[in-house]
């Protein structure tokens, strides 16, 4: 069971514990176009990265998300690795032609070596991340988060509410469930059931007599929930105040203006790299992002007025 | 054999901000064809106790020895706490969540057959186990599902019973029972007691602790208060150990003070009360 506790929040004191949680998605999301952008060069491609990944790493040392988790999450990516490897040296990239060595008649390209190795980097760091974000920031608060995010499609009449309402009922009960399989694990290996070791058709048969009863009980608990909730009339369409608030500090602000700047940076590199070869080029997703930018910026000022309201 | 615990210590989640010592250095020993009960508060460490019994858990130091067992942290061979658990039946709280067979019968049948044994021969213990937990005979071809809590209960019993273990395991068998089920899976564990099986039975009602144990060990947070015999335990004031005093001692202590002659030592369930009474009044 210790590898499913992957990506849980573990309560600790640190800085990124502390941090609104919804700075903390605008983060993650500016932090992951910072790795995923792409630059013309993979000598800048390197550079940039390592320097994202031990910026990232530090963000791990200091939200105390174990190193030994960090391991295990990357050995279910052990495969994926090989076979882009195998792609990229079979399929080598447009405009290969330093060849590293050959094997037989296949030639293998340094672009091809090159190519996999940025797309393993952003893999891992991408993962880093979403570690970081979970590891540190309790699931409703996340919710609260990214409800706060969907307010203003409620205009067009998106259930924002019930959305993070049934995001936050799902997270809930993982940990609930995970202490449910570990119980019905318990009592079928009392009857003789080996989940580890035997023959295909056995370990078929354990894993059924782990999941009926855990469906089960899973049916039944939804259930009693949405009896509860209706028993003290809750009403999705009502409108609420909130017992968790959420809070901007000044923190907040220092780590909201030194991501964005660190985004800002790394976009206008690779702005400034292609506009060597090309003609002032504006990449697509820089509109995006101003947009995105923007949005966030409208929301808050519409989420500040109606509070003093 | 006995069981023996030789200063066992067991923490969940080591290393983790989860961390929780569940058992703090437990030392205690169960005989054969006892009828032990261990009592104590929610959260003292008894289902953790239990799971050490068939190498559920291993302890995070100490030594636990059942039969020619020696389960020890250095020392897991996973082959051999197979074995183990079919010496070892544990029935959990709540027991009646791990049926998933079409049929009752082949639920139960499911225990033995993992431990290598075949089907018909399995079948007929079964059989014979839901007789044991009083499931009638039209049930056995039903699914577990279709039956009620308390049967469900027996079902799950019988899946263990039906390995034929010689420690048998209950953790609150009786909890959401009703009155006349509770009395009659209780009998049934004496009776199973009496033809020699090592009963070990977790439980928070001392009325139970009473009438059929053996034996007592008496747990709070994460250690063993007191290991003794009833006799010992409820001659002393059982309230300084936070249990309450059972409700067939507290009518004798009330008939005494109103000055009614009960020998005590005789007097273990309601039949004997009555049977006193009636002696004591001619």
């Amino acid at each position: 069971m210790t590898n499913v506790a992957l990506g849980r929040y573990v309560p600790y004191n640190s800085f990124i514990h502390r941090m609104d949680a919804r700075n903390k998605i605008f983060c993650l999301i500016a932090l992951m176009v910072a790795v995923f952008i792409s630059y013309p060069t993979y000598e800048i491609t390197f550079i940039v990265g390592g320097a994202l990944a031990v910026f990232i790493f530090a963000l791990l040392l200091i939200s105390h998300v174990s190193v030994k988790d960090i391991f295990k999450s990357l050995r279910v990516l052990w495969f994926f690795i090989i076979l882009l490897l195998v792609i990229n040296i079979f399929i080598p990239p447009k405009g290969a032609e330093n060849v590293a060595f050959s094997m037989g008649s296949v030639n293998v390209y340094w672009e091809a070596i090159f190519q996999s190795l940025k797309i393993i980097l952003r893999l891992i760091l991408m993962i880093e991340l979403t570690m970081i974000l979970t590891a540190t920031t309790k699931p409703l608060d996340l919710t609260y988060g990214l409800e706060w995010y969907l307010t203003p499609l409620k205009l067009v009449k998106f259930p924002a509410h019930e959305v993070a309402m049934t995001i936050s009922i799902a997270l809930r009960f993982i940990p609930t469930l995970l202490d449910e399989t570990d119980r019905i694990m318990k009592a079928q290996s009392s009857r003789g059931v080996d989940f580890k070791h035997g023959k295909l058709s056995a370990r078929l048969k354990a894993i059924v007599s782990l999941i009926i009863p855990l469906f089960i009980s899973a049916f039944q608990r939804s259930e009693e929930l949405a009896d509860s909730m209706e028993a003290r009339g809750y009403d999705p369409k009502a409108k609420r105040t909130r017992y968790h608030i959420l809070r901007f500090s000044l923190n907040d602000l220092f780590s909201f203006i030194l991501v964005g700047a660190l985004m800002s940076g790394t976009i206008i590199l690779s702005h400034y790299q292609w506009s060597l070869q090309t003609t002032s080029f504006v990449p697509w997703y820089s509109l995006i992002l101003i947009c995105i930018f923007i949005y966030i910026i409208l929301v808050g000022i519409i989420d500040a007025a109606r509070r003093k309201a | 054999m006995p069981i023996n615990f030789k200063n066992v210590f067991y923490t969940y989640s080591e290393k983790t901000p989860f961390r929780h010592e569940a058992l703090k250095g437990v030392s205690l020993t169960i005989n054969d064809g006892s009828f032990t009960c261990i009592v104590g508060h929610t959260g003292c460490g008894k289902s953790t106790l239990i799971q050490q019994l068939n190498g559920l858990l291993i302890p995070t130091s100490g030594s636990v020895d059942v039969n020619e067992y020696h389960i020890e942290k250095k020392n897991k061979s996973l082959k051999k706490l197979h074995d183990l658990r079919k010496e070892v039946g544990v029935v959990f709280q709540f027991s009646e969540y791990q049926l998933f067979e079409e049929t009752i019968e082949d639920d139960v049948a499911f225990g033995p057959m993992n431990f290598g044994m075949k089907k018909e021969d399995v079948l007929k213990i079964a059989h014979e186990c839901l007789k044991t937990v009083g499931i009638p005979e039209d049930y056995y071809k039903k699914s577990p599902f279709e039956i009620s809590g308390g049967e469900k209960r027996r079902v799950a019993i019988a899946g263990i019973l039906a390995l034929q273990p010689k420690t048998l395991v209950l953790d609150e068998p009786t909890a959401g029972l009703d009155p006349r089920g509770t009395k009659y899976i209780l009998d049934l564990f004496k009776k199973l007691n009496e033809q020699g099986t090592t009963i070990v039975f977790v439980t928070h009602d001392i009325n139970i602790v009473y009438e059929y144990a053996t034996d007592v060990i008496v747990m709070n947070e994460g250690k063993v208060v007191l290991q003794t015999v009833p006799e010992k335990l409820f001659a002393e004031d059982v309230e300084q150990y936070s249990l309450e005093t059972p409700l067939i001692q507290k009518t004798v202590n009330l008939l005494q003070a109103k000055g009614m002659k009960l020998d005590v030592s005789k007097i273990r369930s309601l039949e004997d009360l009555v049977k006193e009474i009636a002696e004591a009044r001619k």
